[in-house]
Formats: C-alpha cells, structure tokens, sequence
C-alpha cells in the first residue's frame, strides 16, 4: 500500500500531465481573453513588449547547478506583467489574468522556437511549471479578493502613502507563484526520477530558493518602477538579474566541469585495465537510480554518484590487477585495503571528505550495523549492492536474463548479512523498472 | 582588466540609477534597498559557489595526478614541477594566456596514460622486447582517451598526445617533426627530460641544472625543439631550480624503475631493443647496442661534452 502511494506520481505519469494540464490553461486564457472588455490601443504596446522579453527570456535559458533548466528572465517578466498595474504616473492598466496568461503563452512559445528549429530537445514539463506559475501570480494579483472586497489590483491605489505595502503584497504573490512553480516541478521529478515526493519538494525549494528571491524581488521592482519610467523599465531592472544569471551560470558551468573530470577519474581503472569497460559509470547510474528510489537528498545524491564512480579507484595501486576487476569476488581483506587506498586518494583532494567516508565503508557487510551497532552510511551500503549486482551480471549480452537471475539469487544468499535488504529492495525495484522500459521499447 | 573594471563601472551606475528611481520617483522608500539587493546577493552567492567549486576541482585534478604518480614511484611530485618549468618556459617563447593554459594543464597532466601502462613495465626489465617498448609509448594516446571527455581541457589533448615527439621525427606516437609538433608539446618534451634529469635516480645521482642544461642542448635539433631549449637556458638564468634528491628509502623503492623521461636512460633501453618504434612506419633509427660503447656521460664525467650521446647511440 505504502508503495503503491509512493509511486503514485510515477504512475500518473505527472511529467508528461503538466504540459497538458498547462495547454488547458492557456486554451482557457485565451478564450477569456477573447471574451474580456476591448484592451485599450496603449496596452496593446505594453503587452507586446512583455511578450518579446518573455520570449528572449526563454530563450536565454540557464542550466541550474543539478541539471535543471530555468528561465530568470522569463519568470520576472512574466511576474512583473501578472502585477503590472500603473504604467506612467497617470495610465491604470485593468486587463484580466486571462490576457496576462494569453501574453505569457504567447511569449513563452516563441521563445521555445528556436530549439525546437535547432532539433534541441525542450523540457516540456519544466516549460509547463513555469507557465502555470505565472498564471497563478496573475489570478493571486488581478482577482482573487484578499481586503474589503477587493483584489489587490484595486487595493494599490489605498496604499498611495505607504508603497513598501505594495511592494511586500507584490513579494508575497510572487513567492506563493514561486512555490507552485516549485511544486509543479518536484511532482515531474518524482514521476520521472521513481523519487518520493516529500523529497523533491524540499529539495526543489532549497535549492531554488537563493534564486527564487531573486526572481520575486526582480518581479516587483519592475512593477513598482513601471510607475515612474513606464515600460522602459522592463528591461531596465532586468539588469540585476541578468549578472545574478551569470553568476549561476558560471557556477553551473564549473559543477558540470567537475562531474566530468570525476568520470575521467572514474576511468583510471579501466584503462589501467584493473576492471571491465564502463563498470563504474554502470555501478554509478544504478546507485543512483537506487538512491533516489530510497529518497535521498540531490546532495547526497550527488555525493554517491561520486563515490560510486570513484568506488575502485583504490585499485590503482594494486600491482596486479584484480583477474576481471570484480572487487565483489575478491578476498575480504583486500576488498577493504582497496576500499582503504581508494579512500585515501580520495580524500587528498581535501574537498571530497563525504566521499572519502562513503568509499571507506563501501566493503564492510552490513550485519556490523545489526551486531555491532555500527553505523554504516546508507551511500556504501548502496555501492556495495550496486557492485556486486554488475559483478555478478557482467557483461555477458546473451544469457543476460539468467544472469540476472542467477546475480539476484546470490545478492538474497547475502541477505541481511552482507547486503542490506532494504537497498536490495531498491536494487529489484530499479531493475523491474528498467526491464519494464526495455520490455515496452 | 580595464574593460573588465569599466563593465563593473558601468554596473555600479545602474544600479544607483535604479535604487534611485526606486526610492524617490517609485515611492518605495527603504524597501528599495531590499529589492535591489536580492538579486545582487544571489550573484554574490553564486560567484563565492562558483569559486569554491573551481577550487575543489582543481585539487580533484592534482589529486588524478597523484594517482598515478603512486603507481611509478620515480615520478612522485615530476607533474606538478614541469607545470611550473613549462609556465616558465612560456614568457620567454611569448606564448598567449590562453596556449599558457593549455600548457600548464597539458604538462599536469602529460602523464595519466601511464596508469595504462602494466606496472611490471615501469620498473626495468633485463630485457626489453618490442611487445615492451610498444607498451610502453602507448601511454602519451592513452593520456588523451582518459582525459578527452574533460571539455576544458580540449586545448591541451594535442599537447599531451605529442610529447613524446622528436624534433627529428623520430619520436612517438605519430612520428612528427619540427613545426609539426605543437609547441606545447615541444615545451613539454624539454621540460620533461630537464626535470627527469636534475632527479636522484638508483642508478646515478641528480645532474646540476647546468649539466642537465648541457645534456639538453647536446640533444638541440636532434630531439629537441633549439628555440625551446634557448628558452630553457633563459629560464635558467631567471629562475633556480633546486634538484629533487631522494634519500635512501625513496631510492631504494625507485631501484628497477625506468624513467621513460630520462633522455639518457630512454636511449639505451631504445638502442638496445630491437626493432624500436613499431607505431611509426618508414625507417626508424638503427638499432646498435650500446654495450662496448662508452657509458653516456655522467655528471662527473663532464669530458664527454664533444660527444653528444643520441650521436653515440645512432651511429651506424
């Protein structure tokens, strides 16, 4: 039962529902749009400004540190149109949600031209939370009555004297549209990823949170200055933005860097001929998929990644290589003294500590957490699984079926012993997913 | 570095333009000062992220390197001192900031191919058959497949590839000559033999930067770039080099150990297996032993300056 709810997102299939959930939307938007009063000839112009920006937003996307894509620009602007409410000191903007929606769609899909015209795939998903997000500001904004009867559209005019309110109501509105952004997006990582979905929520809004007050903040400045500059200031106060940007992108661009001279390291072995082709990438995409499966945090996930791939580095300085690299059939001691050795490359670098502690474990059965009370991080007890699993299967393609019978039968002979049965669980569940996708294909 | 500062400058004005516009025309009042510095907080924070990041990777580099220093224990510390000959190297050949780039990281990491090479095969074997040597000048291509997925370092691929190279062709693993080469790896090839040289070694003691200076120029236009060399003896003249020793335990680990760095270690183990180069074809040097000719010169020697030794060990 626990797990049927568990895999609830997965089993909706929620990561491809959000983009059509997003087109019912913006179908709806743009009938109420249709339908609403005549927008004035001056709004036209404003409206059309928002879209181009919305759409250059979109397409100046950047990749989070983790993978995730996001547009800042796109989200502020879409913000600070949901908010727009005096443009110049005299012009009163009263245009519905349904129209602020209809821009954004307008926008957000001329921005994903240009990759789908460079064949370069487009994160529906990612695209449709971002989307909804906007929408939500705009409802939260322009309708739903929040004081004496009135949306806070109305209310701005009373708070003449005192703008900081404003601009606290703008902050606010943006951050709720910021969490169901966030929100959106762990139920398409949690359908995607077989993660639970308490986890990608946190995860999401720890780690969206440095730039999710940036974008909040950007969203009402525009809309505060729009007073006094007009729409000029769209692009104006982007300015800030566009350095935090930056700044983001570059810190992506090295954490991307280091992943890659992590799996050049990972490659050591194998071109020193002390295990099999590609065994530690394989070790690493299972724990991985087994960690999240086990709900563990992006950072620790990344922290197993690492160590997964970096599991047998300590064979390095072994003189003779281990016959096959399958550290799973090795004597005992050995395994730990190659665990020990990894450890300690490892833990020269100074800034991998948590993979040092992860690989340093990785050989001890875990029935020294039963009888000894030891407490082993849950990272090595993975490893050690993921391990013997491809040891065990090798890479026999043929046969590969009895193999993996064959492989389970000796991991449950370890049971409780050896391995611990709740990552086994994790391991059959990872496997019955993956055969599940290849069967269907 | 003025454009740099005069876009920060230009940075700075906005953002009091903006904090006034803000704060006066706006009516915001004190709250401006909250949201204006949200997003330039989160910059901040994403810069300090970012150089922590470039911190940790660079000693996860070193630590790459490490590895397979561990693996040959005559080469412990060898990367990390040509990167830093090699930089010098580059002023006096006025090399661009960016090819100086590649070369630092290509001379880090000019070795990692040896962690393919079978360890049995860095220690010196009474024989070598060609199957060996073969083996053995794998490790340079090795060097690239290991490191050609890391992107920044696609710069320095060639000059790992080709430090092995001779400015006579006759080097491996492609057999180019001269300008062919890419100067990173003539850079490296020089640096690489110099510091190889002014080594303790089992079998001989450390040569003094200016006899291992001397064994270099011996070699100019043979298997040495002589632009590079001139650049080396600038270097010399700018810079000291103090000679790695290593006391007797360090020795003794290294007894047996070739030093494929070595210009005169690698010339008998060449002059002695025949047939030499089997991943260049065309005419490779003649093999000669080298068993009844004099012993290359030796630091104590000093009289055999009139006598280069790749001359000795190619004679017909």
């Amino acid at each position: 039962m626990r797990s049927a709810l568990r895999d609830l997102p997965s089993r909706l299939r929620l990561h491809r529902l959000l983009p059509v959930l997003s087109i019912a939307v913006a179908a709806g938007a743009v009938a109420a749009a249709v339908a609403s009063p005549q927008v004035p000839l001056q709004d036209w112009g404003i409206l059309l400004v928002f879209a181009v920006v919305i759409a250059v937003g979109e397409v100046n996307r950047i990749v989070l540190p983790g993978g995730r894509e996001t547009a800042p620009m796109s989200l502020a602007a879409g913000y600070a149109l949901a908010m727009t409410w005096e443009v110049g000191e005299t012009h009163r903007v009263e245009f519905t949600a349904g129209v602020v929606v209809a821009v954004t769609t307008v926008g957000m899909l001329a921005g994903a031209v240009p990759a789908l015209l460079r064949r370069s795939p487009v994160r529906a998903d990612d695209l449709a939370a971002r989307f909804l997000s906007v929408a939500v500001a705009a409802i939260l904004f322009r309708h739903v009555v929040v004081w004496d009867g009135q949306p806070l559209l109305t209310l701005q005019e009373s708070w003449s004297s005192t703008r900081w309110v404003t601009a606290i109501s703008m902050v606010l509105v943006s951050g709720i549209a910021l969490f169901v952004q966030a929100f959106c997006v762990a139920l398409a990582t949690a359908s995607r990823d077989h993660r639970p979905f308490w986890r990608s929520l946190v995860d999401e809004v720890r780690q969206g949170a440095g730039l999710g007050a940036a974008l909040a903040a950007s969203g009402t400045l525009i809309a505060l200055a729009e007073r006094p500059m007009g729409v000029v200031a769209l692009p104006v106060f982007l300015i800030p933005l566009v350095l935090t940007q930056f700044a983001i992108r570059r810190y992506a661009g090295i954490r991307e860097t280091y992943g890659q001279t992590i799996r050049a390291l990972s490659r050591l072995t194998e071109i020193g001929g002390y295990t099999r082709r590609d065994h530690p990438a394989r070790v690493a995409a299972l724990s991985v998929a087994m960690g999240r499966d086990l709900g563990m945090s992006d950072r620790d996930t990344l922290d197993l990644e690492y160590a997964a791939l970096l599991h047998d580095i300590g064979q390095v300085a072994l003189r003779e290589p281990i016959p096959g690299g399958a550290t799973m059939m090795a004597a005992p001691a050995d395994q730990d003294r190659i665990a020990r050795d990894g450890a300690g490359i490892v833990r020269q670098t100074g800034v991998l500590d948590n993979v040092a502690v992860i690989l340093e474990s990785q050989s001890k059965p875990y029935r020294q957490v039963r009888e000894l009370g030891e407490d082993l991080p849950l990272a090595s007890r993975i490893i050690k699984v993921a391990n013997a699993y491809d040891d065990l299967v090798g890479e026999a393609r043929a046969r590969r079926a009895r193999k993996h019978a064959s492989a389970i039968e000796r991991i449950h002979l370890g049971l409780g012993y050896e391995y611990d049965p709740r990552v086994v669980e994790a391991l059959i569940r990872v496997l019955d997913r993956r055969a599940a996708v290849v069967g269907a294909g | 570095m003025v454009t740099n500062s005069g876009v920060a400058y230009i940075g700075y004005g906005v953002i009091g333009f903006l904090f006034v516009i803000l704060w006066g025309p706006a009516d915001v009042g004190w709250f401006s000062a909250v949201l204006i510095l949200a997003p330039l907080y989160v910059a901040r924070w994403a810069f300090v992220q970012y150089g922590e990041e470039q911190r940790a990777h660079e000693r996860t580099l070193s630590a790459l390197v490490t590895a397979v220093e561990t693996k040959d224990p005559s080469a412990a510390g060898h990367s990390g001192r040509i990167a830093a000959l090699a930089e010098w190297m580059a002023e006096p050949l006025s090399m661009g900031t960016q090819d100086v780039q590649a070369l630092v990281y290509a001379a880090m990491l000019h070795d990692v191919g040896k962690v393919g090479v079978p360890t049995r095969l860095l220690r010196r074997p009474r024989t070598w058959t060609p199957a060996d040597v073969e083996a053995l000048t794998h490790h340079s291509a090795m060097g690239v497949v290991l490191v050609r997925e890391i992107e920044f370092l696609n710069g320095s691929l060639a000059g790992i590839r080709h430090h092995h190279e001779r400015w006579d062709g006759l080097g491996y693993p492609d057999g180019l000559a001269g300008d062919e080469i890419p100067l990173v790896s003539r850079v490296i090839a020089v640096a690489d033999a110099f510091d190889a040289l002014t080594t303790d070694r089992a079998e001989r003691p450390a040569f003094a930067p200016q006899q291992a200076l001397r064994q270099i120029e011996q070699r100019r236009g043979r298997q040495f770039d002589p632009h590079v060399v001139a650049a080396l003896a600038t270097v010399l003249e700018r810079h000291d080099w103090p000679i790695t020793s290593a006391d007797e335990d360090e020795l003794d680990r290294m007894r047996g150990y070739l030093d494929h760095d070595d210009p005169i270690a690698w010339e008998q183990v060449w002059a002695t297996t025949p047939p030499l180069r089997p991943a260049v074809s065309g005419p490779g040097p003649t093999p000669h032993p080298v068993a009844d000719e004099p012993s290359p010169p030796h630091p104590a020697a000093g009289n055999a300056d009139d006598v280069p030794v790749a001359e000795q060990v190619r004679a017909p």
